[in-house]
């Protein structure tokens, strides 16, 4: 496809930031197909509010605020919506050597996390937003941003300690 | 709690890059961006430009048809001095026209964009009984003028669904029959929780004894009918007898089937607002004998020789396939860390069906919303009472599964005969290839209540 030709701005920052957004995103969704969707969506809301964003000067922080709404309210849709349950499928061996079971096991406790700790986490931890930023992107308090990463990273650590003991 | 420390945070955002080194290239261009952000635009502006539109046609119809409905309730209004906008209110007034020769003149007609997705817009109508003083009722047609997420296909066919009416003891009868109107009831099952659960958790909200008629165009749109029940505010009450549950009973709606198809037939095909990407499902015709259905199914080479797992969503009382709060009949397929999930949701007891293979209980379930991935051709679920276990049959374009509720589940892929655990194991027993297994045959499978051990036999 190569007709569409948009703001010569807006074609830069997509080419320049599309596969970090994209690996954001995967973060938050723990799915490559939903990680593109949702990227896809914040794209296409970013280009509409294209010349806003610039005048605000925060086109970072708009695009990874629609990346993150993106995931919340796709969460939200009843197809997508995720249920817990008490009967777990089998559960996976998990074999002690090998570094993609380490991966899987930090997969399932992203999952673990609730969508908007997830996003704090990955905020916080992988885009290496301050409290701050990351409180301003998820229209939230600092003090919830500090106190929820607190805990998703309490969790995380836990998990993946035991895997690191395990190894060791 | 600790607090983290770099050590954390930077460890932490390692594994973090770890989980990355699988990642897949990506297919979408700039270009592609920029081409959605266009077409976002522009469905903006259109939205903005109907919501105008759409606010004087409320008003015209509040304001001019419902009080000129209240007026003669015998004579039918005219058709709008005000012009009505082609397709949009010359279907309403129609509609009007027709509920008030019906026996149901209308006291107001509402017209709404559903708020989460601009595509979706309702007509409810307000009628009341020319009749019986005090008896009122209600009737939603929702128009979806864009194409659901999935590819056409000149496969397709055109055709109705009934949604159950939610009448869950009345006698079973087919579909064919319930569209030409002489049956209002499809459910002959009063344990069939889940016609009423999936009802009330799709495009809803729906009560107790709706009719719901939907009419799918080959291009994905829809229209969808919802008809109430009548109330009567200065009726004599109906005494409900004691000890009967009082959603078993009887409860017709307002207008028969075959009216509320004829109000999708005068509201007229929603024009397509806006085609969206197709998906790796395709949309194939039904191969069940009923014309009236149609199917979406997975591409096989996606679910062929890797359905991994399955998991279900369960009630507290063990039905397979039932979500807790939203009440979706879900079951979700993995293979590795992909997902996808099938979408159980049309379900009706007709154990005459050539689908039940025989059953003395059968529940055929047909997918009801496109779904990621794919979905089901056939379903067989039974109950049994005590202990209130499920089993649930699944026939699909290339796989057999059973599933029995809780965390044991089978699988039965193409070209085998051996329903395996999900670790692989067989748990010894033998299935006939083509036979559809009966939640009888799931009992008695060894191991299928316990979580398995020991080497595949």
């Amino acid at each position: 496809m190569s007709g569409a030709v948009g703001p010569p701005d807006f074609e830069s920052y997509v080419a320049a930031r599309r596969v970090a957004l994209r690996r954001t995103a995967y973060l938050l969704t723990g799915d490559w197909d939903r990680a593109e969707d949702v990227v896809q969506d914040a794209l296409a809301r970013l280009f509409v509010h294209w010349r806003r964003a610039q005048r605000a000067g925060s086109v970072d922080a708009y695009c990874r605020r629609a990346v993150v709404n993106a995931f919340l309210s796709e969460g939200r849709r009843p197809w997508r919506r995720e249920r817990s349950t008490d009967h777990l499928p089998e559960q996976e061996h998990v074999d002690p050597s090998g570094s993609s079971d380490d991966r899987d096991v930090l997969r399932r406790a992203l999952a673990e996390l609730g969508p908007s700790q997830r996003a704090i986490v990955v905020l916080r931890y992988w885009d290496d937003l301050s409290v701050e930023e990351t409180a301003a992107v998820l229209g939230t308090s600092t003090g919830n941003v500090k106190s929820q990463a607190s805990r998703g990273l309490a969790h995380l650590r836990d998990v993946l300690g035991a895997v690191e003991v395990d190894h060791d | 709690m600790t607090d983290p420390t770099y050590d954390d945070e930077r460890t932490l955002r390692t594994a973090l890059g770890a989980l990355l080194t699988d990642e897949p290239p990506t297919f979408s261009t700039v270009s592609d961006d920029v081409a959605r952000g266009r077409a976002l635009r522009s469905r903006r502006r259109a939205r903005v430009g109907g919501g105008v539109a759409l606010v004087a046609v409320v008003a015209l119809v509040v304001g001019v048809v419902g009080p000129l409905r209240s007026l003669d309730r015998s004579t039918p209004a005219p058709l709008g001095s005000a012009a009505p906008s082609p397709g949009i209110t010359g279907p309403q007034v129609a509609v009007a026209d027709y509920l008030a020769s019906q026996g149901w003149p209308v006291t107001s007609t509402t017209v709404t964009i559903n708020t989460d997705d601009a595509s979706i817009s309702s007509a409810t109508y307000a009628v009341h009984s020319s009749t019986t003083a005090g008896m009122t009722a209600r009737l939603i047609v929702r128009s979806y003028d864009t194409a659901p997420a999935l590819a056409s296909s000149t496969a397709a066919t055109d055709g109705f669904r009934l949604g159950s009416a939610l009448q869950r003891c009345g006698a079973a009868c087919g579909f064919a029959t319930l569209l030409q109107g002489s049956c209002v009831s499809a459910a002959a099952e009063c344990k069939d929780a889940e016609v009423y659960a999936w009802v009330q958790k799709s495009t809803g909200p729906f009560s107790m004894g709706d009719l719901i008629l939907e009419r799918r165009w080959t291009d994905g749109t829809q229209l969808e009918a919802v008809v109430s029940t009548r109330s009567c505010s200065s009726c004599a009450p109906t005494p409900t007898p004691s000890g009967v549950d009082p959603l078993i009973g009887t409860i017709p709606s307002f207008l028969p089937v075959s009216d509320a198809r004829q109000v999708l037939e005068l509201t007229g095909k929603p024009a397509l607002r806006d085609q969206p990407a197709p998906s790796q499902s395709t949309f194939i015709a039904d191969p069940s004998p009923n014309p009236y259905y149609t199917a979406h199914n997975v591409d096989p080479l996606w679910v062929k020789d890797s359905l991994a797992a399955l998991t279900t969503y369960t009630t507290g009382q063990g039905a397979v396939g039932v979500g807790e709060d939203d009440r979706t009949a879900r079951l979700d397929v993995l293979r590795g860390d992909e997902r996808a999930w099938l979408q159980l949701a049309f379900a009706t007891t007709t154990p005459d069906a050539p689908e039940c293979l025989g059953l003395p209980h059968c529940t055929v379930v047909r997918p009801w919303a496109p779904a990621r991935g794919g979905s089901v051709e056939v379903a067989v679920t039974e109950t049994t009472v005590p202990p209130n276990t499920s089993s649930t049959a699944l026939r699909g374009p290339s796989y057999r599964v059973l599933v029995r509720s809780g965390s044991n589940l089978l699988r039965l892929d193409e070209g085998t005969t051996f329903p395996t655990l999900l670790n692989g194991q067989r748990p010894g027993y033998v299935l006939s290839w083509r036979q559809v297994a009966t939640a009888a045959d799931l009992l008695t499978v060894p191991g299928a209540t316990s979580a398995p051990s020991g080497s595949p036999s």
